[in-house]
């Protein structure tokens, strides 16, 4: 299957499960939105799909594009195609997103070979231009000292130019100002369509009045306990999560 | 740093557009040892007058009476055995060994570095004479032309007493500590300017473009005298590495700032890790002059290296900005001195240190303020990263503050890698030891800045290469 | 047996004593000190006795009172003249203590090898040991004063696993009176330890004093230091963290004025991983005074995950004012994270204005701005109260 599917995924980090048993099936072309009250996985799920040393796989598969990637160092899962937009992108003093972008993008060629710089510039600026970016942003570091927004920005446009098949937001940050929201909207709205299957992780369905999922599943106690079409965010907003009974969760 | 073409601009610096040579040929050997003969022959050879002998015969008494301060220093120092190493070398006594001795990583590091062929044989040990085409001449025609004095310090000594003789070991004096007295003992090389009046200097001095033995020597003196109203930028050392036989190298270098004066001095230090680099490098700073050391040291086995500032007039301000780096059994023991003896005298320090593998960085500042000064301002910073388990950093300031609307501030941090900022740049396709290398090339960015272009190009790669292997 | 123990120990320091030089310039351990202060001319007068000419001071008065007043348990010149302590409590003099704990008190007389420790341990039966039995809750407040021209205490707090000792302490040095106060503290595993020392001396006199923290698994440590004394003083705090995820908050606050120094030096060596420890140490320095500091953090390669920081502030008040600091760190592991911060000025000229503006005399806002110093220093000590009545004295 193209896209990303997940079987009975177990995790385990600081002592604790915090994926356990999870199953679920992203196509290609489709935004899926997981919900869920704090503290049930989501954030620690993000961080297994991309490769964290520390979320351990106890069980279980991830495949992108039906090639297991579970096991995969994360920089090989992500010039497989996979791309994770962090709730808490880290800054990296000294570093300029323009010279970050080119050593990722340098990253993925293969041995020997050179990325031509010019051609990288220009589809840069055209990326830039297309979120409304000025030109100066790119000479600062990345992530050091910027807004919520301008950490959007710069996840969004990384995202653009590393052109990922898949690409899992984690969004759970209840902080995102309405400005973020719209950077990140925009940029899963122009992204869709192109073939990009979206997994987008958030607490609050605010974020899901500007983007329509095609599904959203309910997670708690590490696993999805509910699934529905883009009615039953709509239904947490106004009932909350009590009502959706949790086997064995806590 | 931003737009690609011009990082391959400068990265293809054409460098044989620099050269000269010494017109001298010494081929005179004062031996293995220490004593009054040698320093008595040294000046001999040299054709000295009086004064420089018994400055040096002072400076060996000294020497002789001073203890190796391993109370604080490193205890490696006594490792050195004085009568073991050969104090004047002459040019054709220097040995060279075929292209074949050569380690390979130095050969690698060459390579990386763009280092041409010429360069790299000299670098290596291969030749014992650096020779390039010539294009010096000009522009040591066109410092002339401004009354610009650049030469070595036997030179400058003989030809100019009435210009060096007044600020010669006046600004770091024979007793300022064991290996200063060292070198005023067995001084040979090195530079001497003068900078007349106004004049301001565009392009920089480079010891670089006037590689010889001679220049490289293990006891350089260099003194630079700045007039009123001028400016110099001098950059000494390469980023490349420089392979050596001998253990011991001890520089002098005092910088003179009259009124209004500024004087920059660039290092880049990268001896092979078998060198002990003991160096004493301190300016004076007269009325609103200003002094900045801008300092990295990658290579030797233990350097230890305080650039200071004696800011003595009104206004004057002093900077050391330095970057140092340990990798596998090197101890980089570096800091800075400011000793503020006028009012409104201003300092600033930045540091920042990487130790990797079992590599140790130490500073070591003093910033002093007496009461007999006022609304003096010093600001310092020493930041380092500890990459490997073994790597060890201390910091060692000492503050001495007083008088009416002082002040100073100082701040260190010291802490490891960012793990999450490591598996941030892996999770966008960079490999670890990359994510490592830029993680700490980040870290040490706006330091780097502070370098003339070329050699922070240079400089970037040499910290990329030794990040290869510290990781993983 | 243990009389010998103490006797040993005794003779040991006497020699001792006499082959370790006086502080010089040249001793490290003494840097930026005022080693005049401290020299065999300095104090002959305190090892001979005799004083010529000299008056009682205000402060030796004032300390002499403090000295006097009703406390839990009171130590004069290492003597026990009171111990109304809790059940299950003990007060031990010295030599019973080298009966009932010998390895405890050796290892406290072993640790201290410094000229003026040896003064200590050469009045080796001077002062107490007092045990806080396991899973305890104390308080105590303690008195521990000096008027023999040469004087020494030893304490030792052996605080039982998981017990809580709050101790509140005055230490009175009279004039004419040279006090070698030292103080051991051997924390249980999870024991709470709150400390508040507070210290008043007469301006002909000299207080020296050594403490040592022995830090295990799990224990808290609360510390704070208050010297306002217009006579040269030196006070060495060690925190030995051994135990993992243990927590050390110290902070000293120093008023100096006349021509004396405070002389303050501080160790944090962390051992073991996934301990903490700060210390702040403020000091609002008047006249000719000065601040000597010296911190040194040290984490060795076994203590992963350390968090250590240090700070040093100080306000100089007068132009001839000085404060002197040498914030040190030696970090031999890599999964640290350690900072120290050290600043030097005179107080802020916009603070200034604005309370200016508020009606406030410089003089009185230098007050406030010195007291805000204090008070930051004693924020963690949970009887504020007594802080609060201490403050009021001070200032």
């Amino acid at each position: 299957m193209n896209g990303l599917e997940i079987e009975n995924l177990v995790v385990r980090a600081g002592g604790k499960t915090v994926v356990n048993g999870l199953s679920l099936k992203v196509p290609a072309g489709e935004v899926h939105a997981i919900m869920g009250p704090n503290g049930t996985g989501k954030s620690s799920l993000s961080k297994a799909i991309a490769g964290h040393p520390e979320y351990a796989i106890e069980s279980g598969s991830i495949f992108l594009c039906g090639e297991r990637i579970n096991g995969l160092k994360p920089e090989e899962i992500s010039r497989k195609g996979l791309f994770l937009a962090f709730q808490y992108p880290v800054d990296i003093p000294g570093v300029s997103i323009a010279n970050f972008i080119r050593a990722c993008l340098s990253a993925r060629l293969p041995e020997g070979e050179v990325l031509n710089v010019p051609e990288y510039y220009k589809k840069l600026y055209e990326k830039m231009d297309a979120l409304k970016i000025d030109r100066r942003f790119t000479s600062r570091s990345v992530n050091e000292g910027f807004s919520g927004g301008e950490k959007k920005r710069c996840d969004i446009l990384q995202m653009l130019m590393l052109e990922p098949k898949f690409a899992v937001l984690d969004e759970t940050d209840s902080g995102l100002d309405i400005d973020a929201l719209r950077i990140v909207s925009e940029g899963i709205n122009s992204a869709r369509g192109s073939g990009l299957g979206i997994l987008l992780i958030t607490h609050y369905e605010r974020l899901l009045h500007y983007v329509k999922p095609d599904m959203v599943h309910v997670m708690s106690g590490g696993k999805i306990v509910k699934s529905g079409g883009a009615g039953l965010a709509r239904e947490l907003e106004e009932r909350g999560y009590d009502w959706i009974s949790v086997p064995g969760g806590r | 740093m931003d737009g690609g073409s011009d990082i391959s601009a400068a990265v293809n610096l054409d460098r044989s557009a620099g050269d000269f040579k010494f017109a001298e040929d010494y081929a005179y050997d004062a031996g293995v040892g220490l004593n009054e003969g040698v320093v008595r022959y040294i000046s001999g050879v040299k054709g000295e007058d009086p004064w420089i002998l018994d400055f040096r015969l002072k400076a060996l008494k000294i020497f002789e009476s001073l203890k190796n301060p391993t109370h604080w220093a490193s205890k490696k120092l006594d490792e050195l055995d004085f009568s073991k190493i050969r104090y004047y070398l002459a040019k054709s006594d220097i040995k060279t060994r075929s292209w074949d001795e050569v380690p390979d990583d130095v050969k690698k590091t060459f390579e990386r570095l763009g280092v041409p062929q010429q360069e790299r044989a000299f670098l290596a040990g291969v030749e014992a004479q650096y020779d390039s085409e010539s294009a010096y001449s000009n522009m040591k025609e066109h410092l002339a032309k401004d009354g610009v004095i650049f030469v070595d310090s036997t030179e400058g000594l003989k030809k100019y007493p009435e210009i060096f003789r007044r600020f010669f070991g006046k600004v770091v004096p024979i007793a300022d500590n064991k290996y200063s007295a060292l070198n005023s003992a067995v001084f040979s090389g090195g530079s001497f300017i003068y900078i007349p009046k106004g004049v301001k200097v565009k392009q920089p001095l480079q010891a670089y473009f006037r590689i010889n033995a001679q220049n490289f020597g293990q006891f350089e003196r260099t003194l630079i005298i700045a007039d009123e109203g001028s400016e110099v930028l001098y950059m000494e050392g390469c980023t490349a590495p420089r392979f050596e036989t001998e253990t011991l190298h001890s520089a002098v270098v005092e910088l003179v700032a009259l009124k209004g004066a500024k004087i920059q001095y660039v290092t880049v230090q990268n001896w092979s890790d078998n060198v002990f680099n003991l160096v004493t490098k301190r300016g004076i700073a007269e009325e609103d002059a200003q002094i900045r050391w801008i300092d990295c040291n990658i290579g030797s086995g233990i350097t230890m290296k305080y650039p200071g500032v004696l800011l003595k007039g009104r206004r004057a301000r002093g900077e050391v900005i330095s970057i140092a780096l340990a990798n596998k059994r090197q101890h980089q023991d570096t800091g800075a001195k400011m000793i503020h003896l006028a009012d409104e005298t201003t300092s600033n320090i930045v540091s920042k240190s990487v130790s990797v593998s079992d590599g140790r960085t130490s500073y070591r500042g003093l910033v002093y303020m007496p009461d007999t000064v006022r609304d003096c301002r010093n600001n310092t910073v020493c930041d380092a990263l500890l990459i490997n388990e073994a790597s060890r950093n201390d910091t060692y300031p000492a503050i001495s503050c007083s008088g009416e609307n002082n002040s100073v501030q100082h701040e260190a941090s010291v802490s490891k890698l960012d793990e999450e900022q490591i598996f941030y740049m892996r999770s966008r396709g960079i490999d670890e030891p990359s994510a490592v290398s830029l993680s700490v090339n980040g870290f040490i960015n706006d330091l780097v800045k502070e370098f003339p272009l070329e050699y922070s190009v240079e400089l970037r790669r040499l910290i990329e290469l030794q990040m290869e292997g510290a990781v993983g | 047996m243990s009389e010998s123990l103490l006797g040993d120990i005794s003779d040991r320091a006497k020699s001792a004593f006499a082959s370790i030089p006086f502080p010089s310039k040249k001793d490290g351990r003494w840097r930026f000190g005022d080693v005049g202060a401290w020299g065999v001319e300095a104090l002959f007068p305190f090892f001979s006795g005799k004083f010529e000419n000299v008056e009682s001071s205000v402060c030796g008065k004032a300390a002499a009172e403090i000295a006097n007043g009703a406390c839990d348990i009171k130590i004069f010149d290492g003597q026990i003249l009171q111990a109304d302590v809790p059940g299950g409590v003990e007060v031990l003099p010295m030599a019973e203590a080298a009966r009932a704990y010998p390895e405890n008190v050796e290892r406290f007389f072993d640790v201290g090898t410094g000229k003026f420790d040896l003064l200590a341990s050469a009045k080796s039966e001077a002062g107490a040991y007092i045990k806080i039995p396991a899973g305890a809750e104390v308080e105590l407040s303690l008195k521990l004063a000096s008027s023999l021209p040469v004087s020494a205490s030893s304490l030792i707090f052996d605080v039982g696993e998981g017990a809580s000792l709050k101790l509140w302490r005055d230490c009175a040095v009279f004039d004419r009176s040279f006090s070698a106060f030292r103080t051991l503290w051997l924390a249980g595993p999870k024991s709470r330890i709150e400390s508040a020392n507070f210290k008043f001396s007469g301006e002909v006199s000299r207080a020296y004093e050594r403490e040592d923290f022995k830090v295990s698994d799990d224990v808290e440590i609360i510390d704070a230091l208050a010297q306002a004394s217009p006579s040269h003083s030196r006070h060495e705090k060690n925190f030995d963290v051994f135990g993992r995820r243990a927590s050390v908050d110290s902070r000293a606050f120093f008023g100096i004025c006349g021509s004396i120094t405070h002389d303050f030096r501080t160790v944090q060596k962390h051992s073991a991983p996934d301990s903490g420890s700060s210390l702040a140490v403020r000091s609002a320095v008047y006249d000719s005074a000065s601040l000597a500091f010296s911190g040194l953090i040290r984490v060795e390669t076994s203590a992963r995950k350390t968090k250590s920081y240090q700070s040093c502030r100080s306000l100089l008040f007068s132009p001839s004012a000085r404060a002197q600091a040498a914030p040190e760190l030696e970090i031999i592991a890599n999964d640290v994270e350690c900072s120290h911060g050290c600043a030097i000025s005179k107080p802020d000229k916009d603070q200034l204005f604005y309370m200016n503006s508020r009606g406030l005399s410089e003089s009185e806002a230098f007050a406030l701005i010195a007291r805000g110093f204090a008070e930051s220093s004693f924020e963690k000590i949970s009887n504020s109260s007594r802080v609060e009545k201490y403050l009021e004295t001070a200032f």
